[in-house]
């Protein structure tokens, strides 16, 4: 036992001060000669004899106290190390098991389960050990336990899982396992096949000073034959109303021979639609065509699957694929046609979604138009209350609404849906023409423009607009060059407005000619419509927002369907995001028992990648120095962490120095009641 | 002094008086070889020295009076039963009057040879109030039988002591 702060044993001095005061007086032996102690006698005895110690264990119990308080501030350390449990050759080993499915190549997994027990077959009595299996992250199975049976029992149930390789998240979970132990020789055994892909460098993976890392490479010798897919890609169409889509699929060949005499297959909604032969050179890539097939229904599940190879998890690739629905929406204006001409033009271009439009009149506007549409397009015209009054409803229901306004822009006042008051023309056609500027870069309508030379707003002259007063809970988007809002959004119920101050024709403005014109419109009608890009695929180890699906059922009803077969509940207290950690699709079924979305899940492609690289390298990295010497096993002074574990003692010292104080309170007392 | 009285010491561990010439000389020497010896009291030689002196006489009683003021008036009542004129000396040092010691220190009693440790700091005050009370006591008691009492710190000078006890002696005699 050592000491951090041992000048506090100086007020130890304290408390012998009383006791050498008496000790001094009794000991002084020069004798007074009295002529008569006859009053000495008188007075009473207590106050002529020298004060004794009346309650000797009072003082006892001070002094403890005393005495365990000044001992918890000079803050005993526990030297364990000096003197392990185990003997000073007792070893914290951690064994790092690498379950990345590369870890499926060929025997790969049986020789490195072999090695593991070989490793646990050296932990002595003495040994602790402990086994994490890694992959893109890191579980701890075991932690330091000397049962060799429960260590074997580990490595036994474990199997190689989807995920990628990273050695870092492994080493710093080794190294918090060893910083937590207090034996005096620590030890990591890594076993992997040690792929480039791996390691990108140090990654902050130290491992506390003096810890031995073995490294035992599962590599092949012999080159086995091996293709993965990297991936689909999809060319959509259109025949009689419905869509087809032709599927692409990559494949890469690592090897350094050729792979020929095998197929692909491709699977869609549980049918093979399709196989064809691959053959692919040594060291490169081919594609392989699928004939095209019908979208018959949303999330339709679809995999493409190459022939048996030596490694099984990358060849297969799981998608998803549905029908573009198209965003419908319903321009309102005056059946004029030179005044939609630019929208018109406009919405017709694209695909991804594509737009349906249908024009109406203020006074043709039916609720089945409404019903059908995601958004509503009000292009300069004068709005009635009843129609006001079914386009608010229509928006707080969830659609949405893009309000053009012009010279002759009406909205009724007493329907309060608009993000701004429309006020009076202002005519800029006499002197310069008024610019837009102030663009909410961060907003999904002007995002794509955040980048120089993507688009410029001010080199549009707009000759005439509105003058509009933003209302209350409105965000201006823009404005123009005096001021004035030029675009504004309002949040109205679950739906949303934006309003543009000036036209969507040439009237009043050169913006339809401009090419800022085209993703502006794109961007306001994809925001309003809620629209967003589908997700083929995720890799294993993306997580999945389950919270966009979540608005459509009923929230404490909904689950997630792995492909393994288990059933995750989601609620709301539950998170938003689910981590994908198996290969193949995830369903998120709702209260009736549907799939609301269905995820498809595929291993990292570059964990197909089996070039090794050199272990010596993570160990450099790791633990420092030179190879050569990190092999000797040495003891180790303690880690701060384990030094702050032995130095707790202080603690118990001070909590019953406190306890002795309050005890001698209570005898205190009892004896001046007594 | 005359030449032709005789003087007696006694002492008051002493079993007999002795009696000497009145010669001064004789007398001083006697006395200044006296020392404090064996534990006494007044009681028993002032009683054999009532019954040796059938003469009046003039009687000086020179004690620390460590005794019980009753003790000591009994001593000296039948010398002053007898016509005897008694004049007593309380002698007392500066150390027994204010106890000035500061170390906690064994004290020896020298009559009797007991030892008591003793911290002087803890008691100095009721050994004064004390000490003040059996002088008071003397005081009283020996003024109810008419002795001459005086008090001498030896800490001052004897002869202005002397001199302030013959003076208000001289005044007392006009008024006996």
């Amino acid at each position: 036992m050592s000491f951090l702060a041992p000048l506090f044993f100086a007020a130890l001095a304290g408390l012998a001060i009383p006791v050498l005061l008496h000790l001094t007086q009794r000991e002084k032996k020069q004798i007074i000669r009295f002529p008569s102690l006859m009053f000495v006698r008188r007075i009473p005895y207590q106050s002529v004899r020298r004060r004794k110690i009346q309650n000797w264990l009072l003082l006892m119990v001070r002094m403890a106290a005393l005495a365990l308080i000044v001992l918890a501030f000079t803050r005993p350390l526990l030297n364990r190390a000096d003197v392990p449990a185990g003997g000073a050759s007792a070893r914290e080993v951690v064994i790092l098991v690498d379950t990345s499915y590369s870890m499926g190549y060929a025997d790969r997994w049986a020789r490195a389960q072999a090695a593991a027990r070989d490793q646990i077959s050296k932990i002595n009595a003495s040994d602790r050990g402990s086994v994490v299996l890694f992959g893109s992250g890191a579980d701890i199975q075991m932690r330091s336990t000397s049962e060799r049976s429960r260590l074997q029992a580990t490595v036994d149930s474990a199997a190689p899982s989807p995920s990628a390789t990273r050695f870092s998240p492994a080493l710093k979970v080794a190294g918090s396992i060893l910083a937590e132990s207090t034996l005096p020789k620590r030890e990591v055994v890594i076993i992997s096949d040690f792929q480039r892909n791996g390691w990108r460098g140090e990654e902050g993976a130290k491992l506390p000073e003096g810890t031995t890392l073995t490294p035992v490479a599962i590599q092949d010798s012999v080159d086995k034959p091996n293709l993965s897919v990297t991936g689909v890609t999809f060319t959509r169409s259109s025949f009689s109303d419905q869509q087809r889509i032709v599927v692409t699929a990559g494949i890469t060949n690592r090897t350094e021979q050729k792979v020929s005499g095998g197929s692909m297959t491709l699977e869609v909604g549980g049918l093979m639609v399709g196989t064809k032969p691959v053959a692919v050179e040594a060291g490169s890539s081919a594609s392989v065509v699928f004939d095209p097939f019908t979208v018959s229904g949303r999330n339709t599940r679809a995999s493409v699957r190459l022939s048996e190879d030596a490694l099984a998890a990358d060849n297969t690739f799981n998608f998803v694929v549905s029908p573009i629905e198209p965003v419908h929406i319903t321009v309102v204006d005056r059946g004029n046609a030179s005044s939609a001409l630019y929208l018109t033009r406009v919405l017709s271009i694209g695909n991804a979604p594509k737009f349906e439009t249908v024009f109406r009149q203020p006074d043709a506007v039916s609720d089945e138009d409404l019903r059908r549409s995601a958004v509503v397009v009000l292009n300069d015209i004068e709005v009635g209350d009843p129609l006001a009054k079914r386009l608010a409803r229509y928006v707080e229901q969830g659609g949405g609404m893009f309000v053009a306004t012009g010279p002759r822009a009406r909205w009724p006042q007493d329907v309060d849906t608009l993000p701004a008051t429309v006020g009076q023309p202002v005519d800029r056609t006499r002197g310069d023409a008024a610019r837009v500027g102030g663009l909410e870069y961060g907003h999904p309508v002007f995002e794509p423009f955040r980048a120089p030379r993507s688009g410029d707003f001010s080199a549009i002259p707009v000759y005439g607009y509105r003058n509009l007063t933003a209302a209350m809970g409105a965000q201006v988007l823009a404005r123009f060059d005096a001021g004035t809002p030029a675009v504004l959004e309002r949040h109205v119920g679950r739906g949303r407005v934006l309003l543009w101050g000036s036209t969507l024709d040439v009237s009043w403005s050169d913006l339809p000619t401009k090419p800022v014109f085209l993703p502006f419109i794109h961007q306001s009608i994809r925001h309003l419509a809620g629209y967003a890009e589908p997700q083929p695929w995720l890799t294993v180890g993306q997580v999945f927002n389950t919270s966009a699906v979540a608005a459509r059922g009923n929230a404490n009803q909904r689950v997630v369907l792995t492909p393994s077969g288990r059933r995750l509940p989601l609620d709301d207290e539950g998170t938003d995001v689910l981590e994908l950690t198996e290969q193949g699709f995830y369903e998120v079924r709702g209260d009736a028992n549907q799939a609301d979305a269905i995820v498809a899940a595929n291993v990292d492609p570059a964990e197909a990648d089996l070039t090794p690289m050199d272990p010596n390298e993570i160990r450099a990295a790791a633990v420092g120095g030179d190879p050569e010497s990190a092999g000797t096993p040495s003891a180790v002074p303690l880690t701060p962490d384990a030094r702050e574990k032995n130095q707790r003692l202080w603690w118990y010292l001070m909590v019953l120095g406190i306890v002795l104080l309050g005890l001698d309170t209570v005898l205190s007392n009892r004896m001046a009641k007594a | 002094m005359r030449s032709t009285a005789w003087a007696s010491l006694v002492g008051s561990a002493w079993p007999s008086p002795q009696v000497v010439p009145s010669r001064r000389s004789v007398l001083a020497r006697r006395a200044f070889s006296l020392k404090p010896g064996r534990p006494g009291n007044l009681k028993g030689p002032l009683h054999k020295l009532a019954e040796h002196f059938g003469r009046r006489g003039v009687l000086v009683i020179v004690s620390d009076f460590y005794d019980d003021p009753e003790a000591i008036l009994d001593a000296v009542s039948p010398l002053r039963f007898r016509g005897q004129d008694l004049i007593a000396f309380h002698i007392l040092d500066p150390t027994e009057l204010e106890f000035g010691f500061s170390d906690a220190q064994p004290f020896e009693d020298l009559e009797s040879g007991e030892q008591m440790p003793v911290v002087p700091e803890a008691f100095r005050e009721e050994y004064r109030s004390l000490v003040r009370a059996h002088i008071d006591a003397l005081t009283r008691s020996f003024a109810g039988v008419r002795v001459d009492y005086t008090m001498l710190d030896t800490s001052k000078p004897l002869d202005h002591a002397l001199y302030k006890y013959l003076g208000s002696r001289s005044k007392m005699m006009r008024i006996r």
